[in-house]
């Protein structure tokens, strides 16, 4: 029984792995086209003496909306930042208990942060408030995006604390510490190198 | 009260709850029993006007700019080049290794990325010329922290969005410091091998025709910093269009080279945004905190606090200093800077200190939290790059560096015109 809830929830996880990594790939072409628009920007106000594209207000919405969809990607890559000091001196029976209650804690945070988000939006829409500048974008459309980062990465953490918590459950250790576990400091530095030595 | 919040965001933190699930709690923790309304109906439009931000999009452009040049391989011709001019001097490559760091943090916003990329470059040259592992090592490590210092540099800009200081006037106060840094770093471990040569290696001699040859190779660094630097001192570019500019300077540095393809780019965009999912989600955390703290007068009663206790201004900046090379051992350095930033730079000020000056300070003291063990993010990428030996040279051969930042903290603390003299230029 636990073995077929673990299995169902690892194809799952494979699933939000590949959804993250394309969405985080989507915020950073929007980071590129930042780049563009910015640029743009720049030079017609160095060689016309006028903005031309609004950069301001769109790279704005852009910030907002590129880091909440860099959320899951983030939280896959095992990426968020825990301090990991004590922890690693822990047996990894521990750990796990450990891992449990960081997703717990990180599952806590999103379902007060979506409610919150959820609300603004909700509010911006019936209201039909405007930003006060030149585009008057309607405000509940880059709260929307905003929002459905917020909500993959919840998705995620979901899926992820019952992955833990079932594997908890049927004494996988292992498991756990494999999709939850804090990276240990080669693994980090291996990622910081990659980088570096191509 | 405060003493109980105090040792719920340390029990969190202890047992590894994620930074950005931590500030929350405590954030609501101190909403539940400190404030007359519920703060935590305002969170929404908090997180929002936090991420909706011409001024944030300035990290991932920066982070972005670093992930591509370092892709572009221009740090080997940069740091031959630099190995030309100062190798003559007593400590040989250990020079070389300084001002490639210092060269490459006029570029990159990060320190770790610095330390990534100047190791991978050196290490084989100093293994090359049997040079003793310590102070080589240590060098990298040490130099890699200059990329926080000297503009542009992403802590920074996390520093002046949570004060709400400006980045620009940030960007001019760490230039001098971050050269003087330098500077004494060099002079220090000249004077070390002049005094111990053992520990340094060979003085080699290279013709002045090799020297100026050189120099077209330090061409692009120099140029990318003008456009990055230059154009925010010049008044032309916000930060964020800066970066921008700087984006597509590296861009052109990576098709020159030829490393430019869809894959370099897909990949430098994905580390981005890991990066960048990390460092936003406990940004917009920290932002929440800073709110809930500011709503509360928590932080009034804090300062004032300290105020009746009579310590005076110098005293408490003493304890602060001393607090921060005491949690520097053992929390890394950004959840260091957002845990403690809503709660210090306030005091700061209220005892008269200048904010812009205080970035400074922190800054230095988050470089030595990088290069002291255990928790020294720096030290263990460069022992990782070199693949083999013990940690504990990087370990030795980084603490003359942390004594050389003291000395820069006591220079700091004397001489605030060192940060406060550009940026006053600027206005």
């Amino acid at each position: 029984m636990l073995q077929q809830i673990n299995s169902g929830l690892d194809r799952l996880l494979v699933g939000v792995d590949i959804g993250s990594l394309w969405m985080a790939r989507a915020a950073g072409l929007l980071i590129l086209l930042t780049v563009g628009l910015v640029t743009i920007e720049v030079l017609s106000r160095q060689i016309f003496g006028r903005s031309s594209v609004h950069a301001t207000e769109l790279t704005g919405y852009i910030m907002a909306i590129s880091s909440s969809w860099a959320f899951a990607y983030t939280l896959m890559r095992k990426a968020h930042i825990r301090i990991d000091a004590l922890y690693l001196t822990l047996p990894t029976s521990v750990r796990s208990v450990l891992d449990l209650i960081a997703m717990l804690s990180l599952a806590l945070f999103c379902v007060l942060v979506v409610g919150a988000a959820f609300e603004v939006a909700h509010h911006s829409y019936s209201g039909g408030s405007r930003a006060n500048t030149p585009l008057g974008t309607p405000i509940w459309i880059p709260q929307l995006l905003w929002l459905i980062g917020l909500v993959w990465f919840s998705i995620a953490v979901v899926l992820l604390s019952l992955r833990v918590l079932f594997g908890l459950l049927s004494g996988n250790i292992e498991d756990v510490q494999r999709i939850a576990g804090s990276p240990t400091l080669d693994e980090q530095i291996a990622d910081e190198n990659r980088e570096a030595v191509q | 009260m405060i003493l109980i919040s105090l040792i719920v965001l340390l029990v969190l933190l202890i047992i590894s709850v994620p930074v950005a699930a931590t500030l929350i709690v405590l954030a609501l923790f101190l909403d539940e029993f400190f404030s007359p309304f519920p703060l935590i109906n305002a969170m929404g439009d908090v997180l929002w006007s936090a991420s909706d931000s011409f001024l944030l999009i300035a990290i991932p452009l920066f982070i972005l700019l670093g992930e591509i040049l370092v892709r572009t391989g221009i740090a080997k011709s940069t740091y031959r080049a630099l190995e030309s001019w100062l190798s003559w001097l007593p400590g040989g490559l250990l020079h070389a290794n300084i001002a490639t760091a210092t060269l490459f943090s006029a570029t990159s916003g990060s320190s770790v990325a610095t330390a990534a990329t100047i190791g991978t470059v050196a290490i084989p040259q100093g293994k090359a010329m049997n040079y003793d592992p310590k102070l080589f090592t240590g060098s990298i490590a040490a130099g890699g922290t200059l990329g926080i210092m000297i503009p542009p540099s992403i802590n920074l800009i996390v520093y002046g969005f949570l004060t709400e200081t400006s980045i620009p006037k940030l960007f001019a106060a760490g230039l001098v410091p971050g050269l003087l840094l330098a500077f004494l770093f060099v002079l220090g471990t000249a004077l070390i091998c002049l005094w111990r040569p053992s520990l340094g290696g060979p003085s080699t001699h290279h013709s002045w025709s090799e020297r100026f040859s050189g120099l077209t190779s330090l061409v692009p660094v120099l140029a990318l910093f003008g456009i990055v630097v230059g154009s925010i001192y010049a008044g032309w570019a916000t930060p964020t269009e800066a970066a921008s500019l700087g984006v597509i300077g590296a861009l052109l540095i990576a098709l020159v080279m030829g490393k430019l393809s869809k894959s370099v780019v897909m990949e430098a965009l994905e580390g981005t945004m890991r990066t960048t999912g990390m460092i936003v989600l406990i940004i917009i955390a920290s932002y929440f905190l800073n709110f809930v703290l500011a709503s509360t007068g928590i932080t009034r009663e804090l300062s004032s606090f300290l105020e009746s206790a009579g310590l005076g201004p110098y005293m408490t900046l003493l304890l602060i200093i001393g607090l921060y090379i005491v949690l520097g051992f053992f929390i890394e350095t950004l959840s260091l800077m957002v845990i403690t930033i809503p709660i210090v730079a306030p005091i700061i000020v209220a005892l008269g200190f200048d904010p812009i000056w205080f970035g400074i300070l922190l800054i230095l003291l988050i470089e030595m939290a990088l290069i002291t063990p255990p928790v020294g993010l720096n030290l263990y990428v460069v022992q990782s790059v070199r693949k083999g030996g013990s940690f504990n040279d990087v370990m030795i051969g980084a603490m003359p560096y942390v004594g050389f930042m003291m000395v820069m903290v006591v220079l700091l603390v004397l001489f605030p015109a060192l940060a406060l003299y550009l940026p006053g230029i600027l206005n």
